[in-house]
């Protein structure tokens, strides 16, 4: 009980005061009220020296009053009122003691509402708890989400921050974390629980976070030396525990969805560069068929379909002179933007050195020099190289690792073009190439490929290889080039079926019409 | 002459805990009074002509802004150190309390630390 002054009550407590005073009056000359020590308060010692009546509060005297018959009646009455007073005290100063905590948990919810970092969530709520419960150490602890337990996100003092793991009241801490209800434990060292840290832990209180039933981590508050927690303080770390637990699910889903916002991001510039990179890699090849609408004496068809994820096949013919036609396959190791890249460098320094004429071995092994003494470490590239003439249907080529293209003659039969040329190029920079040829006769064509038709997959991941290839183009005797690749194409397709497609598909057919 | 400050709310527990607040000024001789509305608290600030006075804003009748106005301008009592008291959440028009001429306003719930230190620097304790 707070212990209000007699000279407090009688002096400056206006409404008593005046009461006092008047009463003091109305009983004439020689009241005297004294303090504790006999000094005077109000009235005066004029009745000299006589019988004296305490003013007293639970035992204790406050104050005398003397001085004629009233005395006595005045120190009970004064008495009562310092006893009202020191209720009304007491009163107020519980009052504001719950206000002070109200107002440090409003506080409290404004900055948490204002901050989406767990980090400084989970320091937010020690800093509250620390204001409103006496310990020594304490902790914020969340669930890891892959061993299931409490690990410290903050903490004050030493017992929580310099042990690893969540050891330290474990057996409380696993109580509380199934139990899902907060506990105080004034004795540590006689709970059965086991509390470690040596005698760091005299007394805990700790408190569940939970998100409606779930239970996310906890509140552990402690103190060193012996302290009575009460249920009251329990309570009070139970409010914190509830405003804390669910700032902290906000500040996780927060991070979730920045974390999900960046990698959407992430992937978006990803496919750009690859959807830039499949665009290149279209707009590089030719397009237009008939490519050379007035030339009678041959025709050339091609497609490609590149896959999902960019590689690196590219095709191209190109008319070196009047009487003689270039034309090129080659698939580049590797997919994605380097490899889109890579093509775009081969197919323009092959075109640039096959115009100069030369015969195509000699043109590939030149391509191979500049590629393998400046190219990227282990890019590479297979290429079809072939040169007709236009006017007697000879066919010089160099074939330099890429598959071997099929010769389809005007009676239909089907034969693959012989092994002739070198290794991939742009890997030696000394490798050699050998020159090949063959007579088309009028009527007779070459179909060329790379490995996205003969390595297709259906859903069972076996491959369409040249087993099938072959019979699918001695099926096409008659047909247009335009129709044999679209034969070949839809075979493909119907083999696949539901399987993805894993590589570019390209193929180029020409026909020597004579 | 005593320093004197003055509460003015027109809730009684309010009253109270800023009383209580400041109790320990007691002891070290300053006078506190209370007033319940703006009428009551005028009468008052001309009366005793307290040092520091703090005011809640939102009253029937006279309001803390019309009391801060009148003791300031119309009374011309520019050292009354005037702290209005304004509820959270409610809108506080700044400009109103310049024009009033109010020195500094809190808001409620108040941080007893703050309105207690506060009124020391103010009466100079």
């Amino acid at each position: 009980m707070l212990n209000p002054a007699l000279r407090n009550l009688i002096r400056k407590r206006r409404d008593s005061a005046s009461a006092v005073s008047a009463l003091v009056g109305a009983f004439g000359a020689g009241l005297a009220v004294e303090g504790p020590g006999g000094e005077l308060l109000l009235g005066d010692h004029g009745g000299g020296p006589g019988p004296r009546w305490p003013v007293t509060l639970e035992g204790e005297q406050l104050g005398w009053v003397s001085g004629g018959d009233q005395a006595e009646a005045v120190a009970s009455l004064l008495s009562h009122l310092v006893a009202l007073e020191a209720e009304r005290k007491t009163l107020a100063s519980e009052v504001l003691h719950l206000y002070r905590e109200v107002n440090l948990i409003y506080s409290f919810s404004e900055k948490l509402a204002s901050t989406l970092e767990l980090d400084t969530v989970a320091g937010l709520t020690l800093e509250q708890a620390r204001h409103l419960i006496a310990a020594t150490d304490g902790a914020v602890m969340l669930l890891d989400e892959a061993s299931g337990r409490p690990r410290p996100v903050a903490t004050f003092g030493a017992v929580y921050s310099s042990a690893a793991g969540g050891s330290w009241a474990e057996g409380v801490f696993a109580a509380i974390l199934a139990s899902g209800q907060g506990e105080i434990v004034n004795d540590a060292e006689a709970d059965p629980r086991h509390v470690r840290n040596g005698h760091a832990i005299a007394s805990l209180i700790c408190t569940p976070l939970k998100v409606g039933e779930r239970v996310t981590g906890l509140i552990a508050l402690s103190s060193s030396t012996p302290v009575t927690y009460a249920a009251a303080e329990l309570k009070l770390v139970n409010t914190l525990a509830l405003q804390t637990a669910s700032a902290i699910e906000n500040a996780r889903l927060f991070e979730r969805t920045v974390q999900a916002a960046r990698d959407r991001e992430r992937l978006a510039a990803l496919h750009k560069e690859l959807e830039v990179a499949s665009q290149i890699q279209r707009a590089i090849v030719p397009s237009r068929f008939p490519p050379f609408p007035d030339r009678l004496e041959f025709a050339v068809h091609a497609s490609m379909t590149p896959a999902k994820v960019v590689g690196g096949d590219f095709f191209d013919f190109f008319l070196i002179d009047a009487d003689r036609l270039g034309f090129v396959i080659a698939d580049v190791s590797g997919k994605g933007v380097p490899s889109a890249l890579f093509m775009a460098v081969c197919r323009t320094l092959i075109k640039a050195t096959a115009l100069a004429g030369g015969p195509p071995e000699a043109c590939l092994e030149q391509v191979n020099r500049v590629l393998a003494s400046e190219g990227v470490v282990s890019m590479y590239v297979t290429v079809f190289y072939g040169v007709l003439n236009t006017r007697d249907g000879h066919l010089a080529y160099c074939n330099a690792g890429h598959n071997p293209p099929y010769v389809l003659r005007a009676d239909g039969s089907v034969e693959p073009l012989a092994q002739v040329g070198g290794m991939v190029v742009g890997l030696f920079e000394l490798a050699s190439y050998d020159p090949g040829s063959i007579v088309l006769r009028p009527g007779d064509g070459l179909f060329m490929y790379t490995d996205g038709v003969t390595e297709a997959t259906d859903v069972a991941g076996e491959e369409f290889t040249t087993a099938r290839l072959a019979p699918c183009l001695a099926e096409c005797r008659g047909l247009s080039l335009e129709e044999v690749i679209g034969k070949v194409g839809a075979a493909v397709t119907v083999f696949a079926g539901e399987a993805p497609q894993a590589d570019d598909i390209t193929m180029l057919a020409l026909r020597y019409l004579g | 002459m005593p320093q004197k400050i003055l509460i003015v709310d027109d809730e009684a527990h309010l009253r109270m805990l800023i009383q209580q607040t400041l109790e320990e000024l007691e002891d070290e001789g300053v006078e506190l009074l209370t007033a319940a509305d703006g009428e009551a608290a005028l009468e008052a600030i001309k009366a005793e002509t307290p040092q520091l006075v703090f005011l809640d804003v939102m009253m029937p009748k006279l309001s803390g802004f019309d009391v801060c106005s009148r003791v300031k301008h119309t009374l011309g009592l520019k050292d009354v150190y005037i702290v209005l008291l304004t509820a959270k959440g409610q809108e506080f028009d700044k400009q109103k309390g310049q024009d009033a001429g109010a020195d500094l306003y809190m808001t409620k719930p108040f941080d007893p630390d703050a309105l207690l230190e506060k009124a020391r620097t103010v009466l100079g304790l």
